[in-house]
């Protein structure tokens, strides 16, 4: 694995003012073995974990906020993967209930028909319908499905732009 | 402000490492190594160079550079000799509890 890219693990303001060093240390005890590789990942998760500060806070007042701030962020960062987790685990659910039904079968949807998800047929086509009042809940949740995911692309989005603008330059 | 800092093992043996004398980071390393017996993972080293650069118990003597010696800041010196009379009075005790089995 290159230097580089474990090197980017670390936060932006960190590899300023350490990643030269680490860089030289790292090219000094070449190759790189697997202990090595997982000491670095850890190492560049604790930077994440305690960003660098310079003021005049101790270490155990720091780690009391750091810990305030890991669960503010956890938090926050998490939210919008659990929206769109619950919101797709629904659409799935929509499918997986047995509202799926064949149109070549039935003829036309019938809201209390189960059938498979799959089903062959003399020349190999199939189509799938949902009944009206299910196709409500679907669309439904196919909305929310697309609402939770623009919110987390933009969170993301926003939260990469802030983390570039807040990380202090220690040169 | 410094009192109530609380060293871990690594930050400990980095700062005896520089003891006697300024260090850059490789021969901190090798310097812990050959004194412990252990041997810091850069990522662990740097993790605790950062925490003890910020808690102000050492700093860089440049302000640039691929191999930055480290020193002891004041703050840090009085740190280590807090640090080592405690671990003193700790292995004596250990020392006479066993002595009394």
């Amino acid at each position: 694995m290159k230097r580089h890219l474990l090197l980017r693990l670390y936060p932006r303001a960190w590899r300023e003012r350490y990643g030269e060093e680490l860089s030289a240390q790292l090219e000094a005890q070449r190759p790189l073995r697997i202990g090595i590789i997982t000491d670095l990942v850890r190492g560049a998760l604790d930077a994440h974990l305690h960003p660098l500060r310079r003021d005049n806070s101790t270490m155990r007042s720091s780690n009391v906020i750091d810990r305030r701030m890991i669960a503010a962020r956890a938090t926050a960062a998490w939210s919008p993967v659990a929206a769109v987790a619950i919101t797709a685990v629904m659409v799935l659910m929509d499918f997986w209930q047995g509202h799926i039904i064949w149109y070549r079968l039935v003829g036309f949807p019938k809201e209390s028909y189960v059938v498979f998800w799959y089903q062959s047929f003399a020349d190999g086509s199939s189509l799938r319908f949902f009944p009206f009042d299910e196709l409500y809940d679907l669309a439904l949740h196919l909305a929310m499905l697309a609402v939770a995911l623009a919110g987390a692309l933009i969170f993301t989005a926003v939260e990469r732009k802030a983390l570039r603008e807040s990380e202090p330059s220690v040169s | 402000m410094t009192d109530v800092v609380r060293l871990s093992t690594e930050a400990l043996l980095i700062l005896i490492s520089l003891a006697d004398g300024p260090k850059h980071g490789y021969a901190i390393q090798q310097d812990i190594h050959v004194v412990s017996g252990r041997r810091l993972g850069p990522g662990t080293l740097y993790g605790a160079i950062a925490r003890l650069e910020c808690a102000g118990l050492i700093d860089a003597m440049m302000e640039r550079g691929a191999r930055r010696p480290y020193r002891l800041t004041a703050a840090g010196t009085r740190h280590l000799r807090t640090e080592l009379a405690s671990l003193k009075d700790l292995m004596q005790a250990g020392t006479r509890r066993l002595a009394a089995r």
